[in-house]
């Protein structure tokens, strides 16, 4: 290639390709167009602050555990999480699902604001139990056979995005001081954790 | 450090790879429209076969984690599974036409997109000729679904398979060799993870197709 453009002008290209995306996605309800389903289907885990900030929190704390938690999380969360989803499909009764979800919140907070390293099983079986009640709560609300396909791969896309984001955030761990500010960081999400759960009761 | 095996290899950057799939990415989502508002288009069926693989999930997702597999696995498998993927492709096209049906009602495409999803998500290694094997499977059934469709008019069937199949062998190389280029950790575990992202959504579809076929 000997045309070259400068980043910025790359980024600006690549973000008007996918501001338009939406635009011509939207223009279609047409079962099986790619970009419809896909687009609906990246927006759901988007919807829900209980859902987003648990996802970050999965990214954030796979950067504080470090080496193999920080790539390995973000690969095995989408199969059990699927898995989750496949138990929604199937019908299997499932009880709390959304005080699981809420109660994930809390937990993953906690665990980042603590600061400790538990070993690596102990942390994906945590993540692991959570990835189940969000998988739940996706596949329940999954479409029926109309772009089914475009659908689950935007919100399996979405929450992917989501971790990496959050592993992002947790990458402040290696600035000065940048331990303390993730821990505050988590506390943060622990402390919404707690307000969702007090909405959960008063509802 | 490994110097990259496969003849493919080029030069390049990751950052370049990664704002040619968001270009990709947009063009799928743009696609969608000047193709379904056209039962034929007037261009021709050899660029409707280009376009016919790019424009759903269901056919792009498979040929993707394929060519990520074959990347991962690198060396001589780097070329030869997408070769056989690539070549059983187009004997299925040729079976599309003939209105037999490997399609399954997705099943088949579901399938590979969760097999070759977990290989990638694990970077599984597998034999040789079961690799093989396997990418003759479901390249049989990628090709058989770009021709059968009972409702598509297809007024010359050699042009459509040349343009579809020249589609899915760009897809197969291009990333391949990427995959193959790119041995930094990073990009490694970026094709880990998108397997992953693969295999999960062939998993709900597969569950979804089930419960519905009850």
């Amino acid at each position: 290639m000997t045309v070259r453009f400068h980043s910025p002008t790359r980024a600006l290209a690549a973000l008007a390709l996918i501001l338009i995306l939406p635009a011509s996605a939207f223009a279609h309800t047409v079962g099986g167009s790619a970009g419809a389903g896909f687009v609906t289907g990246f927006l759901h885990p988007l919807g829900g602050l209980d859902h987003m900030l648990a996802m970050l929190a999965v990214g954030m704390w796979g950067a504080q555990l470090r080496s193999p938690a920080i790539w390995l999380l973000p690969v095995a969360f989408p199969q059990v999480m699927a898995l989750g989803g496949v138990a929604a499909i199937l019908g299997i009764p499932l009880f709390g699902i959304e005080i699981g979800v809420t109660f994930s919140v809390i937990v993953l907070g906690s665990m980042i604001a603590l600061g400790r390293r538990p070993p690596l099983w102990v942390a994906l079986l945590i993540v692991s139990f959570f990835a189940v009640f969000h998988g739940y709560a996706h596949g329940a609300e999954l479409p029926g056979k109309t772009g089914a396909v475009a659908y689950s791969a935007g919100f399996v896309t979405a929450t992917g995005l989501l971790h990496l984001t959050g592993i992002g955030i947790g990458l402040v761990v290696k600035l000065p001081h940048g331990a303390k500010m993730l821990r505050v960081g988590g506390s943060a999400i622990a402390a919404a954790g707690l307000f969702l759960a007090g909405q959960l009761l008063v509802r | 450090m490994n110097p990259p095996s496969s003849a493919f290899a080029r030069s390049g950057r990751p950052l370049r790879a990664i704002f040619t799939a968001l270009l990709a990415g947009a063009g799928i989502g743009l696609h969608p429209e000047p193709a379904l508002a056209h039962g034929s288009l007037a261009v021709g069926d050899f660029y409707s076969g280009m376009l016919h693989p790019l424009l759903h999930f269901e056919t792009l997702l498979p040929t993707v984690a394929m060519a990520l597999w074959a990347g991962q696995l690198g060396g001589p498998q780097s070329w030869r599974l997408p070769l056989a993927f690539l070549g059983a492709a187009l004997v299925g096209a040729l079976v599309g036409v003939l209105e037999i049906d490997l399609y399954l009602g997705g099943t088949s495409l579901r399938l590979s997109m969760l097999v070759l999803g977990l290989l990638v998500a694990v970077r599984g290694r597998l034999p040789a000729s079961l690799g093989i094997a396997m990418a003759c499977l479901f390249g049989l059934f990628e090709g058989q679904i770009q021709t059968y469709d009972p409702e598509a008019k297809i007024e010359r069937p050699f042009l459509f398979i040349t343009g579809a199949g020249s589609s899915i062998g760009l897809i197969l190389f291009h990333v391949a060799t990427r995959v193959v280029r790119y041995r930094a950790f990073w990009v490694q575990t970026a094709v880990r993870i998108l397997g992953s992202w693969i295999a999960a959504t062939g998993l709900l579809v597969l569950a979804l197709e089930w419960a519905g076929g009850r």
